[in-house]
């Protein structure tokens, strides 16, 4: 479902249409999930944002103009996930929840995946990543949503794409 | 024209850490070989192999800069930090053949060279977004060498900014970190449909750099960089690796095969949870 497509979804349900509010809903609940789980770490709580971002976009559709739709969305799932992040105890006294780097559970030399993998990038390379490759996003909608320079975006994107091949190497 | 032929050799280097994210890697069949002696003393099969390792595994402390002598995948010339030959034996002794290796000087490591540009990145780059471009190698464009120190090919940090803060910039950069760092006025990234346009087409691009020389500079880098075995697939869904090289392709499409689902009955809670707040 390109933008255009999304837009006229997110048009329908503004009339309360719960058919297309389903479409959006099946489009994008994996990436959408994939990304807010790779920010909270947690299957459950990611079920929740998820729940409630879908619940936040039934009740209150956004008004168009809807110029980038697809970014606006993850945008409110990621904003939602970083909240819940931040109330987290173990973090409360991060400056910044973006310099977490989750230690990985399992046992390295046996068994390496993806989800390891990313658990080793610091969250910004993560969310970086995960919001490109998972959620579509082109770079400067990125860097709108994370409210970070294009530079950055780029620079940590090729830096986090960098450590998870050499990950893959070592295994 | 020569100058031309100059730039395109050196933007194979300027290519090797560009923050301008660069297409997926080819499906070359071609492998380095790697192999590994009973005293455990790793060979490469050539430069080219090496250069790849040190790309991926990082670089020695001793190697400052390593670049394409002629344009080809095959002849490499390394540039040393204070060497009195020991690294240049070394390197020599872990390829099985060293043809096409070439030497040279240089002043700063690639690693420390690679922390300032981290710091960089960190203290200035996240936080003003009239940095337009931070990268570790060469960067002159125009007249002159293509890189910097005496040899006219060694390399830098290259910090790219918008005129409006380049004195400013220039100013501090070299009080902080001398001639490590070279700062250049530049403009923003270009248009970003046409950008994303090109990234989709798996061209990348340079900022203020012509898309030619982009694809000859990026088909060269990517010659080199195409490795070698399959991810494979685990029962989880997840992508696992033998020990080998894994390119960029295949590694941006393991963490696409590595997106999870939520449960089924998610989409029902919200359907549940809508109309309770409806009655109400």
């Amino acid at each position: 479902m390109d933008n255009e497509s999304l837009r006229s979804k997110l048009m329908a349900l503004q009339s309360g249409d719960k058919t297309a509010f389903e479409d959006i809903y099946n489009h994008l609940k994996t990436p959408m999930y994939t990304i807010i789980l790779r920010i909270t770490r947690d299957r459950s709580l990611s079920e929740d944002i998820l729940q409630e971002v879908f619940f936040k976009l039934y009740k209150s559709p956004p008004k168009p103009p809807i110029r980038k739709p697809r970014a606006y969305l993850f945008q409110m799932a990621r904003n939602l996930a970083i909240d819940h992040v931040r109330k987290l105890p173990q973090y409360a006294n991060w400056d910044s929840v973006e310099n977490i780097v989750y230690l990985p559970l399992d046992d390295f030399t046996t068994k390496m995946d993806i989800d390891h993998a990313m658990k080793t990038l610091p969250l910004l390379e993560c969310q970086i990543v995960s919001l490109r490759i998972n959620g579509g996003l082109k770079f400067r909608e990125i860097s709108d949503v994370m409210n970070i320079p294009l530079g950055t975006v780029l620079w940590r994107y090729q830096k986090g794409i960098k450590q998870l091949r050499s990950i893959f190497k070592e295994v | 024209m020569k100058k031309l032929i100059a730039f395109l050799i050196a933007l194979t280097c300027i290519l090797s850490f560009s923050i301008t994210v660069l297409a997926t890697d080819s499906n070359s069949d071609s492998e380095f070989i790697v192999q590994e002696s009973s005293i455990n003393h790793v060979t490469y099969e050539n430069i080219a192999a090496l250069y790849e390792h040190w790309e991926t595994n990082g670089y020695p402390d001793y190697v400052g800069f390593v670049y394409s002598t002629d344009g080809s995948t095959n002849n490499l010339t390394v540039l040393l930090v204070g060497d009195d030959g020991t690294a240049e034996d070394q390197i020599r002794s872990m390829l099985i053949n060293d043809s096409g290796l070439s030497f040279g000087s240089a002043k700063y490591s690639y690693n420390e060279l690679m922390t300032i540009a981290n710091e960089i990145s960190s203290e200035y780059f996240e936080n003003n977004k009239l940095f337009y471009g931070l990268s570790v190698g060469w960067g002159g464009v125009g007249d002159g060498a293509p890189g910097f120190g005496d040899s006219g090919r060694e390399a830098r940090v290259v910090v790219e900014v918008d005129s409006s803060i380049f004195a400013e910039y220039t100013k501090l950069f070299k009080e902080l970190y001398g001639d490590k760092v070279v700062v250049f006025q530049s403009e923003a990234f270009v248009d970003e449909d046409q950008r994303d346009i090109a990234e989709d087409k798996n061209t990348g691009l340079l900022w203020l750099l012509i898309p030619m020389v982009l694809l000859v500079g990026a088909g060269i880098i990517f010659a080199i960089r195409t490795k070698l075995v399959p991810a494979l697939q685990t029962a989880t869904g997840s992508v696992v690796t033998k020990n080998a090289l894994v390119s960029r392709k295949q590694t941006i499409e393991a963490v696409k095969n590595s997106e999870v689902s939520p449960r089924a009955d998610v989409f029902d809670s919200i359907l549940s949870k809508i109309d309770k707040e409806d009655i109400e």
